[in-house]
């Protein structure tokens, strides 16, 4: 392991720079090369025209359901996977929910935020944010006036958003909420309300100005913890929980250095060996959209966007309905006894559409697999494919034994893959 | 112009081949979380809507309140007597079999001591215990029972300390900060779908193996799941309750039955019945709604007697609030305040308990509160599950001894 | 989707083969009918006096190539493992002869099939008569041969017959089938003595079973011989053996659901003693006829149709209307009746409804007061809208309006529009708590004739428009004529016509809807971008397949000129319910 650039690497790159890749792609990446890889990640960046199109009468129906259809469907098409996992990023990390916002096409415009700003500077996605409709209705950014300011916008993006706990203090909120006031939502638009906005001076950590909101955040984008924060989220979200004092140092350095670019910054840290190192892979409990989209596109597998996107709000994440502000905790609360049940159960429902007709729904696990020839080659094929840095160990024995239970290929396909895609090593990513 | 979501059907490719689980295996795991076994339960049962208290609770002999309901005011002589000033609606005789051999006690005029005519910050007082909580507060974010369920899965890490039984979301009350509730409709809700019956065995094996951190971690989790899916399995192949009526609250209270009678190892259970919103021409769906309650609710008792379980389950049942004295010109009622709360069980103390309403002394037109809720559920809390109460109220004594 | 394609295809095939052939000329007096050859003990009978032109026919009829050179066909053919003329070819080698003119040989004048009942089992019988009795029998050799050698038998063990009764030469094949030929009459049948019985039934001198059953004359009266296909029902005598579909039919009047939606024509068909359909197809149109005979008196008949019903007239219709329909809902009947018909389980639901109704009407007795004075002819139109510019939907649908006569118009229709007003009120009140947008009610004249409606607040320019803003919900009251239209323009033009006396009555004195080919093809083009991305993101199907499939749909709606529905009440105890279908013309 460690720097070794082979087909294990490859596939703990695509799965955490993507959304998994399929067999063929991970083949001709370990034998293409790491920065081969680097290339196709970053260089597939466009959906298919009319799929991205087709948007438009979904958002007339005034439901957030389709909508959550059709992102799945946009990371299922594996056509964009390093901006859909960025934007996935971002959506949890700016969590917004419909919940409260109640309104499909601002949502789906945050989102579209996230994907074309998601890769960029970040401090351009961080003015966009805070200036979007959907958040502002969120985050109650719309009453907020001159003798009322309300802090809850202005707490939520120094804590959450720009700077992290520890870094600024009551005041700072206050202050913030102030330069804030006079922002608002006039029919799904943003408008700045002069009426209602504090013209004064404020005392933004430690600065002083008659800010308005966005030098407000340009005060907070200055403040050494801003790096640092952003720096954390990329690390978790790319590299592994709780990353240490000095990596988070590090790193920040890095991305002021990449002039803030989120692109710039996440090549680096594809190209790190802290990335492919033994404490880097499968460091994180997997979350239930990468779960279903990386099984999904592993195996080559289709089923109708819509349910797969029900299935990932059954195991605790639906999309664009992040539980509350600090979006979804992740990590060991993604699972409890409700949710591994779910997992189990749609996890072993896909192996099992293996060779059965049902609407919509494909599977040809022989394909995916590879074609393994007889029972007997299943268990290394699934290993290979699944599981590529698992060992000798039991689990691996048992795949085994499950496969030599003399039955036919087919059933020995969908049982193998049904233990391998059920054990809770592949819940880890 | 709300749509509603489409319902999941990803259950069309759980088509061939799923083997279902051999009942028997011997688990080790069954046997390593300490099992809640002959532990007390408490079944919380939500009239949402906000029920109107004096046509259930009848104090019919305060003349005000045929001159308040000229037209939904409910004739003396239908009634089942609770006691000489009170009685039943003609639709629930069979829960008032239960007030007659002692183990329903009526709770008059409960509410919330800041009381809210909004269905969702009433309920949302009910849900958390807290009334007073700022908005935004994390106070506004955990419910009662959830906490309790915290206090329970601390020192029982495996098992499933709370349910909610029936469809929808998780109710607010149901929150906890770290555990989170199933939802279960029905014994297929839990059911466990494996490729191959040798599974099973495969995976005793695996999730025992020793391990660390996160992988230690899901698998504890993984074998919670499958020795809840397999009790539950088990408890659903033995025969179910007999004797309940067809309604949706009747079979979520014989799954309820069955599985406190399996040991499955849950203490609390919620479950809601919708409806209660009667603005207009209130007669007819209000009488469906508490018969439909009624005769579930003694269902189920008589089921509990019958499984020699009685002993173990107090219910609450209770309304985020009750409605005006007054009818509206719609023959129906509007939100109003203070209302009646039932608990049930044989180890409640049955009786009318509290202070009478006063038709001739209403606050606003509504029912005057003379109880805080809060009291009611440090009685539950402390006193009838023993964990620590949500608030300092003082509890109140409805429990036999 | 097969299974529409599979089945438009065989629509289209007989249709397509009818059309080459002359009509064959009845011959009235040379054999007894076929019917009398089945016993007495039938439950359904079925003639098809037009198959055998379906079978002279073939792939080469100028209709059957357009369809299978229009989208439709195209998507069948991708689809289909062979062509047509490939499977053709292939049964025509194994046969020994071409199948299609097997077929006609057997049946050139006439098949029929009966269906009986023994120990709760069905059992079959067809009868058929052919054109020459050689030929018939050199047919029935080579399906025997090729049948003996599907199943690794020598052929001479088939092609003899296995016996002889009353000079008819009797194939014994397996328990399920018995096979007879005598001369040019052909039997089948399940069950052996079935087959016995029909050949003595041939044998007598009168004309005995099933056509001398009382009533069956009387229902097949109507037979005129250029019919597809025709077929009678002993509903009466199912009900006893066939349980359950028929019992289903039978109570579709105690369910008020059915009675709402389909109105109680529909509902009481299947409660007659017998029933009788017919199928007429040509490159033209198709007509079906249901009629239903001896339906029982009885509380659904309080609801009914009227015997001597006179509709009253309906704003006429334009060219753009999409649907017309004048229904026969008799509302106040069904609350008032509720306890008699249906099952007391249903019965909750009725006491909400007037609960939830009396909310609009200010608390009043929607069941005493209102509903009593609606008439129960509704009429329905649908008819696309121009919207108003920035505000037309994403999702466009066309307008739908009903218009109803009432008793003492002025308070009535007061209290029509009071209930408006509340129900603009109460959508309000729940768009607030949802922070949707609000409607604005706005009231306009249309000459003098007032018109009340509610629009939404014109979105936000560049926005994209929502499917809500297919709603402006308007009423209006012109004499005793109440509209309520889901568009404010629809609304405003139907008060315009009924002002101005442009009304049509409607002929038939029954119910009557009719639906356009072209404005159906043109919401489904329309929408055509969101019922294909449902195929994507619903069914899993690729953009291709789904694009593909919305074509074959509007190709579909292209082929219809009109469709109409009608019910008629002939007698107080028959019903009858026809369907007409115009088809475009070729080329269009």
């Amino acid at each position: 392991m460690g720097a070794e650039w082979n087909a294990a690497a490859a596939t703990h790159l695509y799965r955490r720079a993507g959304f998994g890749a399929p067999l063929e792609k991970i083949r001709w990446a370990a034998g293409a090369g790491r920065d081969a890889a680097l290339d196709d990640l970053f260089a597939r960046r466009e959906h298919d025209a009319r799929l991205m199109a087709g948007i438009r009468p979904i958002l007339a129906l005034e439901d957030i359901a389709p909508v959550q259809a059709w992102w799945m469907a946009l990371i299922l098409a594996d056509t964009a996977p390093l901006v859909e996992r960025v934007a996935l990023m971002w959506h949890d990390h700016f969590a917004t929910s419909d919940d409260k916002v109640g309104d499909a096409r601002l949502m789906h415009a945050e989102i579209e935020l996230f994907r074309e700003k998601g890769l960029g500077d970040f401090r351009e996605l961080l003015h966009a944010v805070a200036r979007d409709p959907a958040m502002l209705v969120w985050l109650d950014g719309n009453s907020n006036r001159r003798g009322q300011p309300n802090e809850n916008f202005a707490r939520e993006v120094l804590e959450l958003f720009a700077l992290g706990i520890g870094h600024y203090t009551e005041r700072d909120v206050r202050e913030a909420a102030r330069a804030f006031t006079g922002w608002g939502v006039d029919r799904r638009r943003f408008v700045f309300r002069e009426q209602y906005h504090d013209p004064g001076p404020k005392e933004i950590l430690g600065q002083r100005g008659a800010f308005g909101g966005d030098e407000a955040l340009d005060v907070l984008l200055r403040h050494p913890a801003s790096p640092r924060h952003v720096a954390h989220k990329l690390l978790e979200e790319f590299v592994g929980p709780d990353p240490s004092a000095e990596r988070v140092d590090e790193w920040a350095g890095i991305l002021v250095e990449c002039d803030w670019n989120v692109e710039r910054t996440l090549r680096r840290l594809f190209e790190s060996e802290m990335f492919y190192s033994g404490a880097a892979r499968r460091s994180r409990i997997s979350g239930p959209v990468e779960l279903v989209a990386i099984t999904m596109i592993t195996l080559g597998a289709k089923a109708p966007p819509g349910e797969v996107a029900e299935a990932a709000g059954e195991m605790g994440q639906s999309l664009f309905r992040p539980p509350g502000v600090k979006g979804w905790d992740g990590g060991r609360s993604w699972v409890h006894a409700g949710s591994w049940l779910a997992r189990h159960n749609h996890l072993t429902a896909l192996a099992m559409a293996h060779g059965a007709e049902a609407e919509g729904v494909q599977v040809d696990l022989a394909a995916g697999l590879g074609n393994p020839g007889a029972p007997g080659d299943v268990a290394e094929a699934a290993r290979a494919l699944l599981l590529p840095d698992l060992g000798d160990g039991e689990l691996f024995e048992a795949l085994r034994r499950v496969a030599s239970e003399g039955v036919s290929l087919d059933e020995t396909l969908r049982r193998v893959t049904a233990l391998a895609l059920t054990a809770p090593e592949y819940h880890l990513v | 112009m709300r749509l509603t979501r489409r319902s999941f059907v990803l259950d069309g490719l759980r088509i061939t081949a799923l083997v279902p689980l051999a009942p028997r295996l011997a688990l080790a795991a069954n046997c390593r979380s300490s099992r809640s076994r002959g532990e007390r339960v408490l079944v919380v049962v939500q009239l949402t809507g906000g029920n109107d208290g004096l046509n259930t609770v009848v104090p019919h002999r305060q003349d005000a309140y045929f001159r308040m309901r000229p037209s939904i005011a409910l004739a003396r002589g239908a009634l089942h007597a609770l006691d000489d000033d009170h009685g039943l609606h003609p639709e629930m005789g069979a829960l008032a079999e239960v007030f007659g051999a002692g183990e329903l006690a009526v709770v008059h005029g409960v509410g919330t001591p800041v009381p809210d005519r909004s269905h969702f910050r009433s309920l949302e007082m009910w849900h958390t215990a807290d009334p007073f909580a700022p908005a935004g507060e994390p106070a506004r974010e955990i419910g009662w029972l959830g906490r309790l369920a915290d206090q329970i899965a601390g020192a029982d890490p495996e098992g499933t300390p709370a349910l909610s039984i029936g469809g929808g979301d998780l109710p607010l009350s149901m929150r906890g900060e770290r555990f989170l509730a199933p939802t279960v409709r029905d014994f297929e809700g839990f059911r466990l779908h494996e490729a191959s019956a040798s599974f099973a065995r495969e995976r005793d094996a695996l999730l025992d193996a020793p391990g660390a951190g996160d992988l230690a971690f899901l698998r504890a989790a993984a074998r919670t799941t499958y020795a809840a899916a397999r009790r539950m399995s088990e408890i659903s192949a033995r025969e179910e309750g007999s004797g309940y009526p067809e309604s949706e609250l009747a079979r979520e209270l014989k799954l309820v039955a069955s599985l406190v009678a399996g040991d499955f190892g849950t203490r609390i259970f919620h479950l809601s019945l919708a409806g209660f919103d009667t603005h207009a021409r209130q007669a007819p769906v209000h009488a469906n709604l508490v018969q439909q309650l009624s005769a579930a609710l003694a269902a189920f008792q008589h089921d509990l007697a019958r499984k020699g379980i009685g002993e173990r389950v107090v219910t609450f049942v209770f309304s985020e609030f009750g409605r005006r004295a007054a009818e509206n010109g719609s023959k129906g009622t509007d939100h109003g305040r203070g209302a009646p709360v039932f608990l049930m069980g044989a180890p409640v103390e049955g009786g009318m308990h509290g202070t009478p309403p006063d038709l001739e002394d209403l606050v606003e037109g509504d029912v005057r509160q003379t109880a805080d809720f809060r009291g009611v559920y440090a009685l539950l809390e402390a006193g009838w599950m023993g964990l620590e109460p949500s608030t300092a109220e003082t509890a109140m004594p409805l429990l036999k001894g | 989707m097969n299974r529409i394609l599979a089945g438009a295809t065989c629509v289209v095939l007989p249709l397509a083969a009818w059309t080459a052939l002359p009509r064959a000329q009845a011959d009235v007096d040379s054999e007894p009918d076929l019917a009398a050859l089945m016993p007495e003990s039938t439950w359904i009978y079925a003639e098809g006096p037009g198959l055998a032109g379906l079978f002279a026919g073939g792939l080469d009829h100028p209709l059957v190539a357009r369809l299978l050179g229009s989208e439709l066909g195209e998507l069948f053919l991708a689809q289909a493992e062979t062509s047509p003329e490939d499977a053709l070819e292939r049964v025509e080698e194994r046969l020994g002869r071409s199948p299609l003119k097997a077929l006609e040989a057997m049946t050139a004048r006439g098949i029929a099939l009966g269906v009986g009942y023994k120990r709760g089992e069905p059992v079959y019988a067809i009868a058929a008569r052919g054109g020459e009795p050689e030929e018939m029998s050199a047919v029935l050799r080579d399906a025997l041969g090729w049948a003996a050698e599907q199943h690794g038998l020598e052929r001479s063990q088939l092609i003899e017959p296995h016996g002889r009764i009353r000079g008819a030469g009797v194939w014994y094949l397996g328990d399920e089938l018995t096979l007879a030929l005598e001369g040019d009459l052909f039997l089948a049948s399940n069950d052996e003595g079935r087959l016995r019985d029909m050949l003595d039934l041939g044998a007598l001198e009168e004309a005995a079973g099933l056509a001398s059953r009382p009533g069956f004359a009387e229902a097949t009266r109507g037979v005129a011989g250029d019919e597809l296909a025709w077929a009678w029902f002993d509903l009466a005598g199912l009900a006893q053996v066939a349980a359950e579909p028929v019992k289903n039919l039978r109570a579709a009047t105690g369910n008020p659901g059915l009675q709402f939606l389909l109105g109680p024509v529909f509902c009481a068909l299947g409660s007659g003693e017998a029933a009788y359909v017919e199928l007429e197809l040509d490159a033209e149109r198709l007509a079906l006829d249901v009629e239903s005979f001896g339906v029982a008196a009885g509380v659904a008949q309080s609801v009914q149709l009227p015997l001597d019903a006179r509709p009253p007239s309906l704003p006429s219709a334009k060219e753009s209307d999409g649907a017309r329909a004048l229904v026969y809902r008799d509302l106040a009947g069904l609350f008032r009746q509720r306890t008699e018909m249906f099952p007391a389980d249903v019965l909750p639901k009725f006491a909400e409804a007037t609960s939830t109704l009396a909310l609009f009407f200010g608390g009043a007795d929607v069941t005493d007061g209102i509903l009593p004075a609606i008439s129960p002819w509704l009429g329905v139109i649908v008819r696309p809208v121009a919207f108003d510019e920035g505000a037309t939907p994403d999702i466009p649908l066309p307008a739908a309006a009903i218009v109803a006569r009432l008793e003492d118009a002025g308070r009535l229709g007061e209290q029509m529009f009071g209930a408006f007003h509340t129900l603009v009120g109460v959508i309000n009140v729940e768009a607030a708590q949802n922070m949707q947008p609000q409607l604005i009610p706005k009231l306009e004249l249309v000459q003098a004739d007032q018109v009340l409606s509610a629009h939404y607040v014109e979105p936000a320019p560049g926005g994209g428009v929502d499917l809500r803003y297919n709603l402006v919900p308007a009423v209006a009251l012109v004499d005793d004529a109440f509209v309520l239209a889901t568009h404010r323009e629809l609304a405003k033009e139907l008060v315009g016509q009924l002002r101005r006396g442009e009304v049509e009555a409607p002929a038939g004195g029954g119910e009557h809807l009719s639906l356009e080919g072209a404005a159906a093809a043109r919401v489904v083009r329309d929408n055509a971008e969101a019922l294909a991305m449902n195929g994507v993101l619903n069914e899993g199907k690729t953009m291709e397949q789904a694009s593909g499939e919305v074509r074959a749909l509007a190709s579909i709606a292209d082929m219809v000129e009109r469709l109409e529905l009608f019910t008629q009440r002939p007698t107080a105890a028959s019903l009858r319910v026809g369907l007409r279908v115009d088809f475009t013309e070729r080329g269009e």
